[in-house]
């Protein structure tokens, strides 16, 4: 019998079946692991923020933060988050949320062509050891 | 030496040099992992350039880690996309699609706001995924 590990969800047999969503853990599937997380409280005038990872490749990232909503009016910060990435271009204005990654570095950059450059964004990203490809 | 749990992806020794590469690691006590606080399907309509919020309530208290996917049931059946947030009210060109979905998260619940810019009445059909990691 080949060897393997899993653990099961309550009132699911470990030892039988093969589908997958019945294990909270499985050999076959590997987890994503965590290799970094934070938060940012960052002014409009100091994006991007960098986060240095320093993975050597590129790993899988989410970043989730506040968005400028207008509409046709001026920019209001939202109190819920929004996930990365959007980019909207009008015919003068532009709206950004936008994650960049690279080898060994992430850029999370927030934007909007009225907003005041003292205004504050909040979001948080997570970085994670699974590489995209 | 410590105590821990390392699980290698198979084929790999879990002593040995590869497995020092956390990336080649199904497992690793080091490390936080995502862990599911809630999962669902949630179905969206909207008319011709029309729009539909629904939310999903929570009691974390913070914003959450959300993932999800989304196909138009009538005219992309095969074709899941993942969420986005707040897209163009024109142009639309992600891979030819009227259909987008912005997902969010907030401290109560979270949301998913469907725009439809076909000319034609829409229905997506979401699966969500949200984790006890997020902003807190």
């Amino acid at each position: 019998m080949t060897q393997t590990f899993r653990v099961s969800k309550p009132g699911i047999d470990v030892t039988s079946g093969t589908v997958p969503n019945n294990y909270y853990l499985d050999l076959i599937y590997p987890l994503l692991k965590v290799h970094s997380f934070g938060t940012f409280n960052t002014n409009v005038a100091s994006f991007p923020v960098t986060v240095n990872h320093n993975l050597g490749y590129y790993p899988f990232v989410l970043t989730f933060s506040q968005f400028l909503d207008s509409n046709g009016g001026t920019p209001v910060v939202t109190n819920e988050y929004y996930q990365h990435d959007w980019f909207l271009r009008g015919a003068s204005k532009e709206w950004i949320g936008q994650t960049k990654v690279f080898e060994n570095k992430i850029e999370i950059n927030v934007s909007q062509t009225d907003i005041a450059s003292g205004t504050s964004i909040k979001g948080f990203y997570y970085i994670f050891k699974d590489p995209i490809a | 030496m410590g105590y821990g749990l390392l699980i290698s992806k198979p084929g790999i020794d879990v002593l040995g040099t590869l497995a020092q590469d956390q990336k080649n690691l199904i497992f690793d006590y080091n490390l936080n992992h995502l862990k599911t606080a809630g999962y669902g399907t949630v179905t969206l309509s909207a008319s011709a350039g029309g729009t539909q919020l629904q939310t999903v309530g929570h009691s974390l208290e913070y914003q959450p880690l959300v993932v999800a996917y989304y196909h138009n049931t009538t005219t992309n059946p095969d074709r899941w996309l993942i969420t986005t947030s707040v897209v163009p009210n024109t142009g639309i060109s992600r891979i030819a699609s009227d259909d987008s979905v912005a997902c969010l998260s907030g401290t109560a619940s979270i949301g998913f706001l469907y725009k439809n810019q076909a000319g034609a009445a829409g229905t997506v059909e979401l699966l969500y995924e949200y984790f006890y990691e997020g902003s807190s």
